[in-house]
């Protein structure tokens, strides 16, 4: 185990300078007046999330945390990923302009695997490599209701991939979107931003919405500040209906299409000279996706909801092409069988069909496939005593690369009182492989001839190569917690884990080859991807929320993870897949929110991100500010500043393909809403 | 990025925050829910029609009256003389049932004595708009009851007893209530 660095200078001061300034804060006054609201906007408003204690949170054995639509608006954040950096445990960074790396517990990559990101029950990742392509996946920001993000397996009710953590991205209800809405923002970085919303009642029943959103995003950088060939735009529109046939039956029918234009270049390895070829191409990505949803309630202690959704994605990418159609049925039932137990089950099946249009340096084994997954899940909630709760469940998945996986967890909850919680949780989660592990044959880079790490006189591809027969990654998770939430307005939430993993991926090479009858005749130099890898991974993470007065306000959230992964006996001369380091140390994040007079709100966000990457991208420490005035009701105008403290700066360099590493920019936007 | 600029920099930004303060209220502020509930007591009252003959002249106040203790308390200066109807609102805490004919709406706290059974038969059909958040208020005869449904208040409404006093309650109003029987 390595030591742990300190964490750097700045983030302690500011810290401090922020709890001391609070001293001086005189108690300021700006209250929402609910006496002007109509009496059908009272009907809506959620006292909970204003509270900001949801009974639910302190009765979950899960780390869990949520971001509310409020702290959205408030931090000034244009799209989803920014939104993420406010959680504890979940590692956010930008990559180029239009890809992010994002995963929860370390393993972070733009191909971050180990994460389930759900938008309204809709599963977001890509079934080719089980992560997220963020740049294709957004919503009208202002309709996002919350952002519930679990830490650890949640495999035992979500299911495989939902490993190291879950996103939620829930969008508010039509009931509290009705009337007319729009919004647009101009900004350096993001060139413009917004969108257009009108809700309506539908009869006596239910009430709709339909949305539009856009947005325009400028270039980054790179380490010199030259701009990069990497702008990109994105369209999206979309519905959602809320019907209540009565007061027992719920339907929801939502859909949303999009279609963007993501500008790239990037130079790909080429077996000519100079072994490099530039990339630079407009690659399109477009989707749509319609979901039906019923929740009946049978008695009051019997539910039980159906899904099915239908997804369909075109995403262009370096060197590959994809067309995917997905349908995902879900079907959920609650239930108290017996006194003091409260059993959910379900089932699932989910088809999926893709086709890839491959180039050379990118080869899937089949150019189309058509997977299946049938999945159950049964977990009961036991109630030992009044202060003690009991969840034991599982998830058995049958899938066409590894077949049978079962997922249990046990969790333990105990309340002593209203105020403290403790919890423990022990759970197994797999990995499943997914299309592009056990088929690809990727080009991984080029060695020139007679350079000093290849002296022959051809030249050396380097490939990757997938297998049919590679098995799951598999993880227990060791997890305890304590929540402590009492009437005061101050309330801490501190988790503790332990992982220990095995059969990782990693890359096993073969003996060179020469293949003198290929065109141009080389070298072969082929990697499989193997389960080469085991190792532990441990952290801490610990969210603060403190609001001394209803116009003031302090969440801090910090994290600490440590991993150490190793190669299996055998596999000494391996590559890792997953780097140790791919995670930062330490994290922090204080944001700090305060109401003033004359309807003006004043947010300021500092963080701080440890070296990753063996330091190949340095600590940052960063600033956002947003300052907002809302002259009238309806109104909103606001000023953000992101990124304040440094002209640019990386947040990570991807390293399994080719993308050119760039810097994230020091920019401002301004914003108006308008509602009526 | 020097140390000594970040401390420029946030202290700058604190200073902004920290000076466009006004000098404070000292009381403590009421909680969301009861802010909410009062708000609903303003709009009761612009939805609610009252017989002529409850009032003594075009201009005479709504008289709201609280009886017993509840959290509503605190957050009910947020609604007094405010104008419903071409009529300030007006509050008042009542101890004795002797108070009753004075009022236009009654809060029903908390209360130990008088208990709710005299409440309500002391009120018998009188025009006054009854209305608590103790638990099935609607269902032993009181007219508009509090309720928490799906993390939002809301109310239920007992049409029998308010069309008994004399009173009628605008669609608007009742669209949004759940009626009890």
């Amino acid at each position: 185990m390595t030591i742990l660095p300190p964490v750097n200078g700045p983030a302690i001061l500011a810290a401090i300078l922020i709890i001391s300034g609070l001293c001086l804060v005189p108690p300021l006054r700006a209250m929402e007046d609910f006496t002007e609201l109509s009496i059908e906007e009272l009907a809506n408003i959620e006292v909970t999330s204003v509270s900001r204690k949801p009974q639910k949170l302190s009765h979950s054995a899960t780390a869990i945390f949520v971001i509310t639509g409020d702290e959205i608006r408030r931090s000034g954040v244009t799209s989803i990923p920014d939104a993420l950096r406010m959680v504890p445990g979940i590692q956010v960074s930008r990559i180029s302009s239009n890809r992010w790396a994002i995963s929860a517990r370390g393993f972070n990559s733009r191909y971050a695997n180990k994460l389930l990101v759900q938008l309204d029950g809709r599963t977001l990742y890509s079934p080719i490599f089980s992560g997220v392509f963020w740049e294709s996946h957004a919503t009208l920001m202002e309709d996002i209701d919350r952002i519930e993000v679990i830490r650890g397996p949640g495999a035992s009710l979500w299911g495989a991939n939902a490993v190291n953590g879950i996103i939620n991205i829930i969008t508010k209800q039509t009931a509290k979107t009705q009337g007319a809405f729009s919004t647009n923002s101009i900004g350096t970085f993001t060139r413009t931003n917004g969108g257009v919303r009108y809700g309506a009642p539908v009869g006596e029943t239910g009430h709709y919405r339909v949305y539009t959103t856009y947005s325009d995003r400028e270039a980054s950088v790179n380490s010199s500040g030259e701009e990069q060939a990497d702008p990109w735009d994105h369209l999206q529109t979309g519905f959602r209906t809320d019907l209540a046939s009565n007061p027992d039956t719920q339907w929801t029918f939502q859909g949303d299409g999009y279609t963007g234009h993501i500008n790239e270049e990037t130079n790909i390895p080429s077996l000519t000279p100079p072994y490099a070829t530039l990339y630079k191409h407009e690659n399109t990505s477009r989707g749509m996706n319609l979901l039906g949803r019923l929740s009946h309630t049978l008695s009051p202690t019997s539910e039980f909801s159906v899904q099915l959704y239908y997804d369909q994605t075109m995403k262009e990418e370096t060197q590959l092409s994809s067309t995917g159609d997905l349908v995902d049925l879900d079907l959920q039932h609650r239930l108290q069988p017996l006194n003091g137990h409260e059993v959910i089950w379900g089932l699932g099946y989910r088809y999926y069909t893709d086709t890839l249009n491959v180039t050379e340096a990118f080869v899937f084994e089949k150019p189309t496939t058509t997977d299946h997954l049938i999945s159950a899940f049964l977990q009961d909630d036991i109630a030992l005593s009044p202060t003690l709760q009991l969840t034991i469940g599982t998830k058995v998945e049958h899938n066409d690369y590894t077949q049978t996986e079962v997922q249990p967890n046990l969790r333990l909850l105990w309340k002593p009182d209203e105020t403290n919680n403790l919890w423990f949780a022990a759970s197994r989660a797999v990995r499943t492989p997914n299309r592009g592990e056990t088929q690809i044959c990727l080009r991984n880079s080029i060695i020139p001839p007679e350079s000093p790490a290849n002296p022959t006189l051809l030249p050396i591809e380097v490939l990757l190569v997938g297998v049919e027969t590679l098995e799951s990654e598999k993880l227990i998770a060791l997890e305890t917690g304590y929540r402590f939430t009492p009437e005061s307005p101050f309330s801490l939430d501190l988790t503790l884990f332990y992982y220990f993993y095995d059969d990782l991926y990693g890359y096993a090479p073969s003996p060179p080859k020469p293949d003198l009858d290929a065109v141009p005749p080389r070298v072969i130099l082929a990697s499989t991807i193997q389960n080469l890898m085991e190792g532990n991974t441990w952290g801490l993470e610990l969210a603060t929320n403190w609001s001394p007065r209803p116009e003031l306000r302090f969440q801090s959230a910090y994290s600490l993870f440590q991993a150490d992964l190793t190669f299996k006996s055998g596999y000494a001369d391996a590559t890792a897949q997953y780097s140790d380091n791919a995670a930062p140390t330490h994290q922090l994040s204080l944001r700090s929110g305060f109401d003033l007079p004359r309807q003006v709100t004043l947010d300021l966000w500092l963080r701080y991100v440890d070296d990753i990457q063996e330091n190949r991208v340095d600590a940052y420490t960063e600033l956002d500010a947003r300052i907002a005035w809302r002259p009238s009701k309806g109104l909103e105008l606001s000023l953000t500043g992101q990124n304040l403290l440094h002209t640019s700066h990386p947040e990570f360099i991807e390293t399994l393909v080719w993308i050119e590493p760039t810097e994230v920019e020091r920019s401002v936007h301004a914003q108006a809403t308008l509602s009526f | 990025m020097t140390i000594k600029r970040l401390i420029v920099i946030t202290g700058l930004l604190f200073s902004i925050a920290l000076h466009g303060g006004v000098p404070p209220p000292l009381h403590a502020e009421p909680a969301t829910e009861s802010r909410i509930k009062a708000a609903y007591l303003l709009n009761f009252a612009r939805f609610v029609t009252w017989p002529d003959v409850a009032f003594e002249s075009s201009v005479s106040p709504i008289v709201l009256c609280v009886l017993g203790e509840d959290s509503i308390d605190s957050a009910l200066p947020t609604i007094q003389y405010k104008r419903v109807q071409d009529r300030p609102l007006v509050i008042q805490h009542i101890d004795t049932l002797a108070d009753l004919p004075a009022c236009h709406m009654l809060f029903v706290g908390e209360i130990k004595s008088p208990d709710l059974p005299q409440v309500l038969s002391a009120l018998a059909s009188r025009p006054i708009l009854t209305v608590s958040s103790l638990p099935d208020f609607s269902l032993r005869g009181g007219m508009l009851t509090f309720i928490k449904a799906e993390n939002r208040i809301r109310f239920e409404v007992n049409l029998s007893t308010t069309q008994m006093a004399g009173l009628t309650i605008s669609s608007r109003l009742l669209k949004l209530a759940r009626l009890v029987p």
